[in-house]
């Protein structure tokens, strides 16, 4: 049984606690510390750990005053370096190389992303579990077995997309960028055929678009090609 | 007779070249990438793949290049071949149908008029042959120069060149190309729908998964801690 609370999933800051009743780690921390003790009732040091995906703000914002306060922070080498970021807390971490942290197992995996060393995580835990957790990327190159939890970027549509450019909401240099960095619900749904969905119970949309994406749409679509339960992140609850 | 008879065969299996022109080519082709699939030295997308072999060694003797050195400057870029820019650029020197490229520079370094063109000498007519000009502006307005992985910014000077010169090879000598793409022109194409809707969007064959870990491993991260300082 795994646990999955959103603290803040979009642009402005992505935080995701994770718990398999055992082991308590944290997704990303791309907003304030302060906000995070808060949605976390001040009990951070039950955390484990720390995973973060690359070094963009959103999705690392508070990495220093976690590691300050004495949360281990894992991430690849690409991404410290990029956030010039060192210490005891920190833990190097490499694509295809898995480790542990309590009860779950760790395997991390590239992703597509314009960042330095970026990286998605599979989680498996000793209950038989097995989460997915990616972000930020175009489209992932792999394919997972046994999942049953599954963390999945869901950033635009691409018809809402082409609507705004059309419309000059968005720029043509930033449809460039999100073309090539995030996660589309095409793509997304292309992703899912791929895999075989049978052990899945859950699956939780992320990392929404703020005018490219509708969630009632994203969620009822996702929905109707999978047969399964399918969360929106919360884009914040602090 | 026999003996120019036999002068006419051993002229023939020297003429042989690996390829898809007679089945004698192609068993030539399968038997060379048979040996080469199994080679350690061969890139990772080679290896154990007869099939991309096959294909590295025909396009090696269509442009008479040494098929080690088309397997190293074949890159698959989003899902596509494409060449290094510096390998098109030295198969065209080595053509002999031309003089070696050169570039002829316009405009000011900083600015968006600042560009460069390729120029060479065909021997056989002794003229004078033009590519076209690329400049910054051109980039910018093409929606290359911002774009992720792009190295218009970082190294503009080496872009303009290389831009220039697989334009005017693309002009002057399109079969050397093969008509396939610069790694740097894949990064920089508008494609859009083929991020979106083409192969690339769909996961190809790996499965990724966490491997059981045995005693030993076990053993290793009782710490529970990962790899770190």
């Amino acid at each position: 049984m795994i646990e999955n609370t959103s603290l803040a999933s979009g642009s402005q800051g992505n935080c995701y606690r994770v718990s398999d009743g055992r082991t308590p780690l944290l997704l990303e921390c791309g907003i304030g510390w302060k906000e995070i003790q808060r949605g976390l009732n001040f009990r951070t040091s039950q955390l484990a750990g720390c995973l973060v995906s690359h070094e963009h703000k959103d999705h690392s914002k508070a990495v220093q005053e976690m590691m300050k306060a004495g949360i281990d922070c894992y991430m690849s080498a690409g991404t410290a370096e990029a956030l010039g970021i060192s210490g005891h807390r920190l833990y190097i971490i490499k694509a295809k190389q898995q480790f542990r942290i309590g009860t779950w197992t760790i395997l991390p995996f590239e992703t597509q992303h314009d960042a330095a060393e970026p990286l998605g995580f599979l989680m498996a835990n000793q209950y038989g579990d097995k989460l997915l957790y990616a972000t930020d990327t175009y489209f992932l190159q792999y394919k997972f077995r046994g999942l049953t939890h599954i963390m999945v970027e869901c950033n635009y549509a691409l018809d809402i997309l082409q609507k705004n450019v059309t419309a000059g909401l968005v720029p043509t240099a930033l449809k460039d960028r999100v073309l090539r960095s995030h996660f589309s619900l095409e793509n997304v749904k292309e992703f899912l055929k791929a895999n075989d969905l049978s052990k899945v119970q859950e699956i939780w949309l992320l990392h929404l678009s703020d005018g490219n994406s509708d969630a009632g749409r994203f969620k009822r679509e996702i929905q109707e090609l999978t047969g399964k339960e399918v969360y929106i992140a919360r884009k914040n609850s602090y | 007779m026999t003996e120019k008879k036999e002068m006419q065969v051993a002229e023939k299996a020297i003429d042989l070249v690996p390829g898809f022109d007679s089945m004698q080519s192609f068993e030539f082709a399968l038997q060379a990438a048979n040996i080469l699939a199994k080679s350690s030295l061969v890139p990772k997308a080679y290896q154990n793949n007869i099939a991309n072999c096959v294909i590295a060694l025909n396009m090696a003797a269509r442009l008479k290049a040494d098929p080690l050195m088309v397997m190293q400057n074949l890159y698959i870029v989003y899902g596509r071949p494409s060449w290094s820019a510096q390998f098109l650029i030295a198969t065209f020197n080595m053509s002999g149908k031309f003089s070696a490229l050169r570039y002829e520079w316009v405009g000011k370094p900083g600015t968006d008029e600042w560009g460069c063109r390729a120029w060479a000498i065909e021997h056989a007519t002794g003229e004078r042959l033009e590519g076209a000009l690329v400049t910054i502006g051109m980039a910018k307005k093409e929606g290359w120069y911002g774009r992720d992985g792009s190295k218009w910014q970082t190294m503009p000077q080496q872009m303009l060149m290389y831009r220039a010169a697989t334009w005017f090879i693309r002009a002057y000598a399109p079969e050397l190309a093969m008509g396939m793409y610069t790694t740097d022109e894949v990064i920089d194409l508008s494609e859009d729908e083929y991020h979106v809707h083409g192969k690339a969007a769909v996961p190809n064959s790996e499965e990724l998964d966490i491997v059981e870990e045995g005693k030993e491993v076990e053993e290793e991260t009782k710490t529970e801690k990962g790899p770190g300082f």
